[in-house]
């Protein structure tokens, strides 16, 4: 079978990652379905390691499972542990020279860099422990026979993801003259302005969205069909699988002139036309805001360090992560939901948030500002408060449930909700939301936060609260609440439920746990040549006389019977030498 | 010129200009390292903005990285220090010849092994021929966990006058990780010697993960293990 040639190194990155998704990653997960028949789904994870030369490769790792979705992060076996069931490229290697270990095949220096860089880590080396210099990116499951592709990475790094992103070193210095290929934007043809106006009127309405769907869809245009599969209600499985394939296929040129600052790769389409997405605004794209696109935009998140930029186009903008100082003051009066650092917060929110997610760092050195925080006036009176715990240096790491417990006493919102938070500006990882003493467990995205001691840290916050003035646990029971990234076992269920508090399951009956993944096979040791004694029954091991290290050289007899001659000298000295002196 | 320097790739991967601006406001110098992703008028930005700076290896003010090495063996690259050529590249093999006909062409940095200068003996190949040398104690750390640089050399390569700018980062001495400085950083001592000498000092290690507070509690460290 022949790989078809990539598309031109100069395409958008959104493009590449098209062309990588069906050629190089779903014919991988498809080798591996016919190569073992227990596993059921395949987490493709990226960690970008860079080097001094700044040749910023991008490394892929598989992690394998008979469950629906494979843990993570994900815990190899060894010789202490059992492990968590799955696999993974390392746990089936163990040696970076086993060709196992390269099973995610593609250039690592070259088009995966401009694939998938933007979902990266920042920072991220190859001393750390894979689970935290990796990210799940693509899950993939068995379906008919094929494989499912379900793309669970958000962009991390969103301005590494538009047309203008640079080129890798490598390509720079081996075809200098080679220019990005230019983007072009067909504009959406004018007969359809009505009907955006009419959308854009009424942003929360699916009436004109649903007319404007029928009207496309009568001539052949994608974007039609997508937006029915949007709003249909209940969606199928193959109904979401289709309107994934027709995001991964469109959703650049769906953006329109916005593809110059907002990363396809962070792109929400929920409601069928852009609902959200990161943004990256700087000196030549500022411009862009005043775009009538926008006008259904609901959420907007500004990427770490684009310009914060409001415009009256954003009519239906009721949410903003990533706000920074800079942008308080412009927040247009639609906005409740705010997700920012706590500087922002301390330099004064305006009264019509009523939602507030703080990003703070998961470290213990965040802990006393954290309370400090939470102890200020203006927090009473959210309706929502949530608390983000961002990734930071391992060594600084906090047990999640000291600042679980911080917020689960101070805080004092209606609701409250404590969990993990993505570089992304995304919940990531396991969240708690507390209200009316129930707190509801979820898992809304895969990162290090999802790891089973950070679920039990929370877990651990709710029994031991302490004495403050929330209202929002006088009693507490749980409920977990299962979705596609987590199916609790039955057995995961009764693990649960002995947490030390009473917790509920919601969704679909649990299913046993599967079989642990067969390990791989190795060569088995070679038998030591024991010899047990047939009347003491001791056990010794024979050793061949005539056997020795190459390197050794022969004990001369000589050289012994010398030794010997020495010591017996020494000996007699010693005792003389002990006679004379008595 | 001396002082004390933040290399742009401290925020590698991220816009030069946003980069530079954000490792400006910590109030010490920049030097302009590759890895960045250019932004227009950077070169007029970092001009007008009148932030002390230098140059390192492939710097480019218009693309990631630039050439440093011909597959001939020659230095390419004009900025204030280069990394010598890695051994796996088409320059390695003439470094030695171009070494002996320009010994004082460019600073070149000491390196760990897999790079030229990046084992003991090569470094006192490079002291016997008066080598100007960017030392990088994290890198000679490298060198002696893998057991390729003695303590004589390191002392000769420390007590050299041929040292003319000095890198400080923290690793494990296994990879050349970029971690933040601690207090028992390799050599850090020695690096304070050299700042208050008069020698420019460049911290190298990555701060993505720091907070405002953090990076100025890192320089704090630098300053108070340099100063």
């Amino acid at each position: 079978m022949t790989t078809p040639p990539s598309p031109p190194i100069g395409s958008t990155p959104f493009t590449l990652r098209s062309w990588s998704l069906e050629h190089e990653v779903r014919p991988l997960f498809q080798r591996v379905f016919d190569e073992r028949p227990q596993v059921r789904s395949l987490l493709l994870c990226v960690a970008q390691y860079w080097a001094d030369e700044a040749d910023d490769a991008v490394h892929g790792h598989l992690v394998l499972s008979a469950r629906d979705v494979p843990r993570w992060p994900h815990r190899c076996a060894d010789d202490e542990h059992p492990g968590d069931g799955d696999l993974c490229t390392y746990c089936c290697a163990r040696d970076f020279n086993d060709p196992r270990a390269r099973w995610v095949s593609w250039d690592d220096n070259g088009l995966a860099i401009r694939c998938w860089q933007a979902f990266c880590h920042e920072g991220a080396n190859q001393e750390e422990d894979p689970n935290h210099t990796s990210v799940p990116v693509v899950l993939g499951r068995r379906h008919e026979g094929g494989v499912a592709l379900d793309f669970v990475g958000r962009a991390l790094r969103p301005w590494l993801d538009l047309p203008t992103t640079g080129l890798p070193t490598w390509f720079l210095q081996e075809e200098a003259s080679t220019p990005l290929e230019p983007v072009v934007v067909t504009p959406r043809p004018r007969d359809e302005a009505p009907f955006r106006d009419a959308i854009a009127a009424a942003p929360f309405d699916d009436g004109p969205r649903l007319v404007f769907a029928d009207w496309l869809q009568q001539r052949g245009d994608p974007l039609g069909e997508f937006i029915s599969l949007s709003l249909a209600r209940p969606r199928s499985e193959a109904a979401s699988m289709r309107r994934r394939a027709l995001v991964q296929e469109h959703a650049e040129a769906w953006l329109g002139e916005l593809v110059s600052c907002v990363s396809p790769g962070s792109a929400d389409f929920s409601r069928g036309l852009l609902t959200g997405a990161s943004v990256c605004f700087d000196e030549r794209t500022e411009a862009l805001a005043s775009s009538p696109a926008w006008a259904t935009v609901e959420h907007l998140d500004f990427a770490e360090m684009s310009r914060v930029t409001f415009s009256t186009a954003m009519t239906a903008l009721t949410s903003v992560s990533g706000l920074r100082r800079e942008g308080l003051h412009a927040l247009p009066p639609t906005v409740t939901h705010v997700a920012c650092r706590p500087e922002v917060v301390l330099a004064g929110l305006p009264p019509q948030v009523k939602a507030l997610t703080v990003a703070v760092p998961f470290a213990a050195s965040a802990r006393e500002p954290l309370r400090a925080l939470l102890e200020r006036p203006e927090l009473t009176r959210l309706e929502r408060l949530s608390i983000g715990l961002e990734p930071t240096l391992d060594d600084d790491a906090s047990p999640p449930w000291e600042l679980a417990r911080e917020v689960l006493t101070w805080a004092r919102a209606d609701v409250v909700s404590i969990g993990g938070w993505s570089a992304g500006h995304r919940r990531s990882g396991w969240w708690l939301e507390c209200r009316e003493g129930v707190a509801r467990l979820s898992l809304e995205g895969l990162s290090t936060f999802q790891s089973s001691e950070a679920r039990a840290g929370l877990l651990r916050a709710l029994r031991e609260w302490g004495d403050g003035p929330t209202s929002v646990l006088p009693a507490v029971r749980v409920v977990a609440v299962a979705n596609q990234l987590w199916k609790p076992s039955a057995e995961e269920q009764a693990s649960l439920g002995r947490a030390g508090v009473p917790v509920e399951f919601e969704g679909p009956p649990p299913a046993p746990e599967p079989a642990p993944l067969p390990p791989p096979e190795r060569p088995p040791p070679r038998p030591l040549p024991l010899v047990v004694d047939p009347i003491s029954r001791a056990v010794s091991l024979p050793v061949d006389a005539t056997a020795r290290p190459v390197s050794q050289k022969p004990v001369r007899p000589f050289t012994r019977w010398f030794e010997l001659v020495l010591l017996v000298a020494a000996a007699a000295a010693l005792v003389v030498r002990a006679c004379a002196s008595a | 010129m001396g002082g004390l320097y933040l290399a742009l790739s401290c925020l590698q991967g991220r816009p030069m200009r946003q980069a530079f601006d954000a490792l400006a406001t910590l109030g010490v110098g920049v030097q302009l390292t590759p890895g960045n992703e250019p932004t227009p008028d950077f070169a007029r930005h970092v001009a007008a903005s009148g932030v002390p700076t230098r140059t390192h290896h492939g710097f480019s003010f218009e693309r990631r990285a630039g050439k440093v090495w011909s597959d001939e063996g020659a230095c390419v690259a004009s900025s204030d220090s280069v990394h010598p050529p890695r051994h796996d590249s088409p320059a390695a093999e003439h470094f030695s010849r171009w070494l002996e006909a320009n010994p004082q062409a460019r600073v070149l940095e000491t390196m760990y092994p897999g790079y030229c200068l990046g084992s003991g003996d090569a470094l006192e190949q490079a002291l016997t021929r008066s080598v100007p040398l960017a030392v990088d104690v994290s890198h000679l750390f490298i060198q002696r966990t893998a057991g390729v640089l003695t303590d004589g050399t390191l002392r000769r390569v420390l007590d050299s006058p041929h040292v003319v700018e000095v890198h400080v980062s923290q690793n494990d001495g296994r990879h050349d990780s970029h971690r933040p400085l601690r207090r028992d950083s390799f050599e850090l001592g020695w690096a304070r010697e050299r700042l208050s000498s008069g020698l420019p000092v460049i911290y190298e290690a990555y701060l993505h993960l720091l907070s405002d507070d953090a990076r100025r509690a890192q320089l704090d460290l630098v300053r108070q293990a340099l100063t």
